[in-house]
């Protein structure tokens, strides 16, 4: 799915340099589901940034798909994020002045997708991700774990093959961190691959493989037999 | 898409229920005030543009240019102009037409009335075209005794009869003819210069004893239009005029013996387009209505764009204020594929339906208010939307005022990065919008800051042209109209006296012009001994109780004495050609200066010299003495400067003022004079006017525009208060957190107010610094325009004092959020955290 070579993020402002990512080798094939793990300020957000294309690298190579997409522009990037990568966040980042549907909606908005075929497959999802009766509410009427499910909804909407997961149960109770953790191997078993940054040891136990950063390197792999 | 874009807009608005409040309502009064003054300014615009080729129409004027009195002009004509244009220019003038209204009392059914009758040229209708009722305008104008009246004239008149074929006399000097209504026209339209309620043909034959009026070049008293033909051009006319005058213009002799002398050294002719009169005539004076002006429709038009630029501002003050907010929005579209582009679009479409709904409200007020408006400024405005042009300009502003708003906040707020934005609780970096915040608020205060220094001057100097002293008092002055009329002649002696006896009456004064009256009659005169060309005095006769009736103080000298039989000029019957009889006369300080006199009491006994009578084809000269000085008056015209005059008490001359100094009961005094005119003169109407109303209405163009620009002006106030409101809420919820910060450390609710007000008061001052220069300059300008004015150091208080209420407005708007934010306990700030 994607390699991750020798690639490195520092930030610079007038005074500091802070180098986030140092030289990481990462590779994650397809169908994969990896837990990020390390310490507060370790690199793990920026990792997932870069790896969403929401941030590009300092130096390295980033091949997505084959293609080494390091220096491509804004626009170019929008466009393979948008048809290849889902984003669920810690908090939700649904936008408050649209209903359940027309949240996971938006998502198809920026394809070319008729009405309805928009229409079917946000019904689809939300009885996926059982939210279907709360279509029409917003979502400042929804508890935190129902707000996560139409996240991860909206992540999935457009059949992305990639699903980027920061830390999607940092803001929700065991139970409801829970569900979502289910919904997402249940996500990955269909075949979807999951990258995902979390701090909590059981919910990394969901994934098959565990990266652990430190200061911005690589410190350890695991790789949990299946 | 459009659909999610206009969902998310619609929520948003109805989210940010004060933020979207304030910005509706700023943008709904700039657009309510744009599309008042822009009707405004198109109506303006509109004069005189009715009449068929009106770019080729003019409107011919006089400069008298006598030496030693600074150049005069005016807006009329000799009368012998028209047929020595059409002769001389006769391959450029295609038509031309004189309109002379003289005074004119008409008579139906045994009463009197005085209507504006002009009269014209047959050529009159190859110029402006009247929409005829009834009858025939060509047969109007083909006789003497036939007359054109408009639709209001035959209703007052006639009611319902047919008024065609019907007789109503009309006497003017020593006309007096029996007229028939020979067509019927609508009411001329309010835009246009012109203005009459009847017309007939000029008849030169029965005005000869008028020769001021037809004849000679020396008297202005009537109009002349004429029409430039197709293939001639403005230029070439203009180029040949002198050599036009000068084969033209006879120089009477009083004006100069000079053999060598050449007319154009006296006077002089222009022209000038005349649908530019309404707002840039060469000359304002003696025009048949009330001019505009063209700093009227400029400055109202800066007014209405700046309440326009005060309410765009507070929408990009708040909406990158809230852009926080807005951030994370963008941010998550942008992670789900959404290009800048359409993330621009989406925010400026936005705008435009925010701007779109405060044009929908701006329409319902203008709508509201128009008839308001539209009376208050004497004019017929409606707002025609089903006119295409006029929804094309709402569309225009709609486009305009929505992309200039919206283009910055779209910009800012699709450049956000969402790698920042979606990180759990940060908020987006906001240095160049709050920079760009805080030149804004200084622009807005600098608007109002700007406004009210000119509300101010404006205010200030209409109530100094009001309140000016105009030499004489004009308090329980009564002004009687029509008293020059050739029926009352006879009777005006009788008239005063018996007026002179009603109760509540001090003092009777009876003098060539009205006070107030406009006109101005010169004569000229020479120095005893001395030979100067040119030289000339206005002219004011008067009687016994002039200085008595106005209240002029005499500076030196005395005035007229009833005792002695040599005061005034002297009778010119029996007198020899050539020979110099003695008199005596009263002048003016302004005319001391003139004539070269000194001081005023060496005026005193030097003479003038003037012509009374012509003897066998020769002059007969009164050298007159002066015996008294008087104190320098603001008679005729009240926006004037006044001039340098002779007053002389001189029998036979044509008297067409009485005023009366009464003590008492105005509705009493009105009924006397009345019952004592209809007594001996019923044929002429009684019209009256009160000195000090007559003064108080010639300045009613400035009260209007003093008024209009207090409601302008305290708009634009409201509108940037309303959007500093929104920002101060704005900071003071954002700086909750600090707030509470500094509470657990110690701070007073009276240290947090301090703050913010002190924030607050920062841009109040920088925008002092801007605005008043361009403030001062500007209003100097307009002070420039009139020739008494205010001293120039009171736009010092006025620069200060606006500037400390700008200070008070912030400090108001400010510390009530400051207070509100201050008072808040700090856990509850800090908790959220």
């Amino acid at each position: 799915m994607l390699q991750l070579n020798n690639l490195s993020k520092i930030y610079r402002t007038s005074e500091v340099e802070t180098t986030a990512l140092d030289n990481v080798n990462i590779e994650i094939s397809t169908g994969e589901f990896a837990a990020i793990m390390g310490p507060s300020g370790c690199g793990k957000s920026t990792l997932l940034n870069i790896i969403g294309m929401l941030d590009t690298p300092s130096s390295g190579e980033y091949l997505f798909m084959g293609e080494n997409i390091a220096g491509y522009s804004e626009a170019l990037l929008s466009n393979i994020r948008k048809r290849n990568i889902g984003f669920i966040f810690q908090s939700f980042n649904l936008i408050d002045e649209l209903t359940v549907s027309e949240n996971i909606e938006l998502a198809l908005l920026y394809h070319d997708i008729p009405v309805s075929e928009r229409r079917d497959r946000v019904e689809t999802v939300m009885d996926k991700v059982g939210i279907a009766h709360r279509a029409g509410h917003m979502p400042s009427q929804l508890s935190g774990g129902q707000q996560q499910r139409v996240a991860v909804a909206r992540a999935v909407v457009g059949d992305q093959a990639m699903i980027l997961a920061d830390e999607p149960t940092g803001n929700l109770d065991s139970s409801h961190g829970q569900e979502v953790m289910e919904m997402l191997q249940a996500l990955n078993e269909e075949g979807t691959t999951i990258v995902m940054v979390t701090h909590s040891p059981s919910h990394a136990d969901f994934a098959r493989r565990t990266i652990n950063l430190f200061d911005g390197q690589v410190v350890a792999e695991n790789i949990r037999a299946a | 898409m459009f659909k999610n874009y206009f969902l998310t807009a619609w929520r948003h608005l109805l989210k940010n229920r004060l933020f979207t409040a304030i910005n509706i309502i700023g943008l709904s009064i700039g657009l309510m005030s744009c599309v008042l003054i822009l009707l405004f300014v198109q109506d303006e615009l509109s004069y005189d543009r009715i009449w068929e080729d009106s770019e080729r129409l003019y409107q011919v004027n006089t400069t008298y240019n006598y030496p030693g009195s600074p150049a005069n002009t005016t807006s009329r004509v000799t009368g012998r102009m028209k047929e020595a244009m059409r002769l001389y220019f006769k391959d450029d003038i295609e038509a031309a037409t004189r309109l002379n209204s003289m005074n004119s009392t008409v008579r139906i059914g045994g009463s009197a009335f005085k209507e504006a009758i002009q009269f014209v040229d047959a050529e009159f209708t190859e110029l402006f075209q009247l929409d005829v009722i009834n009858g025939d305008m060509s047969v109007a104008l083909s006789n003497t005794s036939n007359i054109a009246i408009n639709a209001s004239f035959a209703t007052k008149y006639f009611g319902n009869i047919n008024p065609i074929g019907q007789t109503l006399e009309v006497a003017v000097y020593d006309l007096n003819r029996v007229y028939t209504v020979a067509a019927v026209f609508e009411d001329l339209p309010h835009n246009t210069t012109l203005s009459f309620q009847a017309l007939a043909l000029i008849d030169e034959s029965a005005f000869l004893s008028a020769p001021w009026e037809f004849d000679g070049w020396d008297s202005a008293n009537g109009w002349l239009y004429f029409k430039l033909r197709s293939d001639s051009d403005e230029v070439k006319v203009s180029s040949q005029l002198k050599d036009f005058i000068n084969s033209n213009v006879v120089i009477p002799s009083y004006v100069s013996t000079d053999k060598n002398a050449q007319p154009t050294d006296f006077w002089n002719y222009s022209f000038q387009k005349l649908v530019d009169v309404q707002l840039n005539a060469i000359s304002n004076d003696d025009q048949m209505k009330e001019l505009g002006a063209l700093t009227k429709v400029v400055s109202f038009s800066i007014v209405a764009m700046l309440i326009l630029a005060v309410a765009c501002v507070n929408f990009v003050n708040l909406a990158t204020a809230k852009s926080t907010k807005r951030a994370r929005e963008i941010a998550i579209r942008k992670v789900l594929g959404a290009q800048r582009g359409q993330l621009i679009r989406q925010y400026l479409g936005e705008s435009l339906l925010l701007v779109g709904i405060a044009l929908l409200i701006g329409l319902v007020l203008v709508e509201l208010l128009l008839p308001f408006f539209s009376s208050f400024l004497n004019k017929h405005l409606t707002l025609e939307l089903a006119n295409p042009m006029t929804l094309l300009q709402l569309v225009a502003f709609v486009l305009v005022i929505g992309l200039l708003a919206g283009a910055y906040p779209a910009l800012a707020l699709s450049n956000v990065v969402p790698a920042t934005v979606l990180k759990a609780n940060k908020s987006a970096g906001q240095g160049q919008s709050v920079l760009l915040r805080q030149v804004l608020v200084v622009f807005q205060f600098a608007i109002s800051i700007g406004l009210i220094v000119a509300t101010g001057v404006i205010y200030a100097q209409t109530q100094y042209s009001i309140t000016k002293d105009v030499g004489y008092n004009t308090t329980n002055l009564l002004s009687v109209r029509n008293f020059g009329t050739a029926q009352a002649a006879a009777h005006q002696q009788a008239i005063r006296d018996r007026v002179q006896r009603l109760p509540g009456v001090t003092s009777v004064a009876v003098t060539s012009s009205r006070p107030a009256g406009g006109g101005r009659n010169s004569r000229a005169l020479q120095l005893p001994g001395q030979s100067i060309n040119g030289l000339s005095l206005a002219v004011q006769a008067v009687d016994h109780e002039f200085l008595e009736t106005f209240d002029i103080p005499l500076i030196a000298g005395r005035s007229f004495d009833r005792a002695r039989s040599t005061d005034g000029t002297p009778r010119a019957e029996g007198a020899k050609p050539g020979e110099v009889l003695q008199g005596t006369v009263m002048i003016n300080e302004k005319a001391v200066t003139r004539l070269g006199f000194g001081t005023p009491d060496q005026a005193l006994g030097k003479a003038i010299r003037i012509v009374i009578a012509m003897v066998a084809e020769q002059e007969v000269y009164a050298d007159l003495s002066v015996i008294g000085v008087v104190k320098d008056t603001v008679y005729h015209r009240p926006r004037n400067e006044g001039w340098g005059e002779a007053y002389y008490l001189e029998p036979n001359y044509p008297m067409g003022g009485l005023t009366i100094r009464y003590a008492g009961e105005r509705t009493e005094l009105v009924e006397g004079v009345r019952g004592i005119w209809q007594n001996l003169i019923p044929t002429v109407p009684f019209q009256y006017e009160f000195v000090e109303d007559v003064i108080q209405q010639a300045f009613s163009a400035e009260k209007q525009l003093a008024i209009l620009f207090v409601v302008f002006s305290l708009l634009a106030i409201i509108v940037a208060c309303m959007g500093l409101y929104g920002l101060a809420a704005f900071t003071a919820e954002q700086r909750t957190k600090e707030i509470g910060v500094r509470k657990v450390l110690g701070a007073s609710v009276y240290d947090i107010v301090r703050l913010l007000v002190w924030q607050f008061s920062k841009p109040v001052l920088l925008a002092c610094l801007l605005a008043w220069p361009v403030a001062i300059f500007a209003m100097l300008n307009w002070l420039e325009t009139f020739p008494y004015r205010i001293d120039t150091w009171i736009l010092f208080p006025i620069c200060l004092g606006a500037g400390a209420i700008a200070t008070l407005i912030s400090w108001g708007t400010v510390g009530g959020n400051a207070a509100k934010v201050a008072r808040a306990n700090p856990v509850r700030a800090l908790r959220y955290e």
